[in-house]
């Protein structure tokens, strides 16, 4: 018999640590799938920016009312300044679940939370 | 273990994220605006010709928006044109059974849900979007319209034929506009093959046959948001053609003099009601629901589930100001919330 075969290698170690973060990072990816990971925002129905939501920062869009301020902190996304009157948009907060949205009807602005699946199919509100 | 082996557990280890990342989303979404708001469509992504049905879907709201517009030139507004100098008026066809509904609704509210408020809802200015930067109306302006208001039970709709009790009367059915939009919706599409379809007119949501799921199908999943948050309150299932209306304090709303003001007027004293801060009303006449959210936000903490019983829903939530939500029974064995509220009561209706 040769002894060679069952001695584990330096490949083979570097091969198991590979497959333990693969597995751990495939679970962490179930796990996390009722938070949204990124958001999509639209003017007017056509995408403007894709904000990775663990990525902090404040990003600017322009629409036909003006400009919308859009703030990413911590996993969550808000709308923090609109040029529309009566800033309902501001009122949602903050989101963060899969699914969440923010509409800015005069400034034709969408925010919403995406991810790989979702507690909702839609709000009520 | 092998090096063949283990090379086939990494292979396998990082195939399985990489293939649910692979995963054709189940359910495709789109969105136009019509009517004011943001309307939304769910479709499961196997739906045949699913780009035709969208587009008759948005033909639909779009023409119906034209159709029951108060001010606009369409139906509903060249009626209020004659009724501007007339107590009679023949109404087209394509209104006389919405607007029946509308009176019949409104008898059953005792007027809390009313078609003739157009004049109170015009001197607060919520006929127009957005709405003029105006002070409120004057006090003396509010008693004279809600004096002139007439009670549902002395508009006459017969033989085609609209009958008031005064020139001057202003229909708009805005309260009730979304829910007898889905409603036309469903009739419209009754002919289509449909597996699913979830349709949002500004979250206030219809379902169709139910959403696709791993093991075949679902029901609709809808998140009820808390009105005075972004969380979402409770989350229920819809059944095929069940429909899920809310009306909150929270829309269509203008700050005058470090007051604040919203849309959901309550004909009695002409001013927004106070005692709710959102109702939602499951049920199967999405135009029903929707006139009874905004008749038992109106009515207030006493009265509201007579008013629920006699306008015939009985699957009813609601959120007071303080944040005190009371369901119905038949709510609260459908209502699967987040996180309990502390203050969480059940009221069964009379």
């Amino acid at each position: 018999m040769n002894r060679d075969r069952h001695r584990i290698s330096v490949a083979d170690l570097i091969m198991i640590g590979a497959l333990a973060a693969a597995v751990g990072g495939g679970l962490a990816a179930q796990v996390g799938t009722d938070r949204g990971h990124r958001a999509l925002v639209q003017i007017n129905g056509e995408t403007e920016l894709r904000l990775n939501l663990h990525r902090d920062g404040t990003h600017h869009v322009q629409g036909p009312a003006g400009e919308s301020r859009i703030e990413v902190t911590d996993g969550r996304v808000r709308i923090v300044d609109a040029p529309c009157r009566r800033k309902l948009c501001l009122r949602r907060g903050w989101l963060s679940a899969a699914g969440e949205s923010a509409t800015c009807l005069p400034n034709r602005l969408h925010l919403q939370v995406e991810g790989s699946e979702r507690d909702y199919d839609a709000f009520n509100h | 273990m092998t090096r063949a082996v283990l090379r086939a557990c990494l292979l396998l280890a990082l195939g399985l994220p990489m293939a649910a990342c692979d995963r054709s989303p189940p359910v495709e979404q789109s969105h136009f605006y019509a009517m004011g708001t943001r309307i939304e469509i769910s479709l499961p992504a196997d739906t045949p010709d699913a780009e035709a049905l969208r587009e008759r879907i948005r033909t639909h709201f779009t023409t119906f928006d034209e159709r029951w517009s108060p001010w606009g030139n369409g139906a509903l507004g060249r009626l209020n044109q004659q009724l501007s100098e007339s107590d009679l008026a023949p109404v087209p066809a394509e209104l006389r059974s919405g607007l029946a509904e509308a009176i019949t609704l409104g008898r059953a509210s005792n007027d809390l849900f009313h078609p003739a408020i157009g004049e109170l809802v015009a001197a607060w200015g919520f006929h127009r979007q957005p709405r003029p930067d105006d002070p409120p109306p004057s006090e003396r302006a509010l008693e004279e319209l809600t004096a002139g208001l007439p009670a549902n039970e002395t508009i006459r709709l017969e033989n085609g034929t609209l009958t008031l009790p005064r020139p001057g009367v202003r229909l708009d059915t805005g309260a009730f506009a979304k829910g007898l939009s889905l409603d036309e919706l469903q009739v419209l599409l009754s002919d289509e093959t449909l597996t699913g379809l979830l349709v949002s007119a500004g979250g206030d949501v219809l379902a169709i046959g139910d959403a696709p799921a791993d093991d075949g199908r679902r029901p609709w999943r809808v998140g009820i948001l808390d009105p005075r948050s972004s969380d979402v309150l409770a989350g229920v299932a819809l059944a095929d053609g069940e429909c899920i209306m809310t009306s909150g304090d929270y829309e269509r709303r203008f700050e005058h003099d470090g007051n604040d003001y919203h849309h959901l007027l309550d004909p009695r004293t002409g001013r927004p009601a106070r005692e709710a801060a959102s109702v939602t009303v499951i049920a199967r006449d999405c135009a029903r629901a929707d006139a009874a959210a905004t008749a038992l936000f109106i009515a207030g903490a006493d009265d509201w589930p007579a008013i629920a019983r006699a306008m015939a829903v009985d699957t009813v939530l609601r959120v007071a100001p303080d944040g005190t939500v009371t369901l119905t029974p038949a709510m609260q064995a459908r209502a699967d919330f987040t996180q309990e509220p502390d203050n969480l009561r059940t009221r069964p209706l009379p």
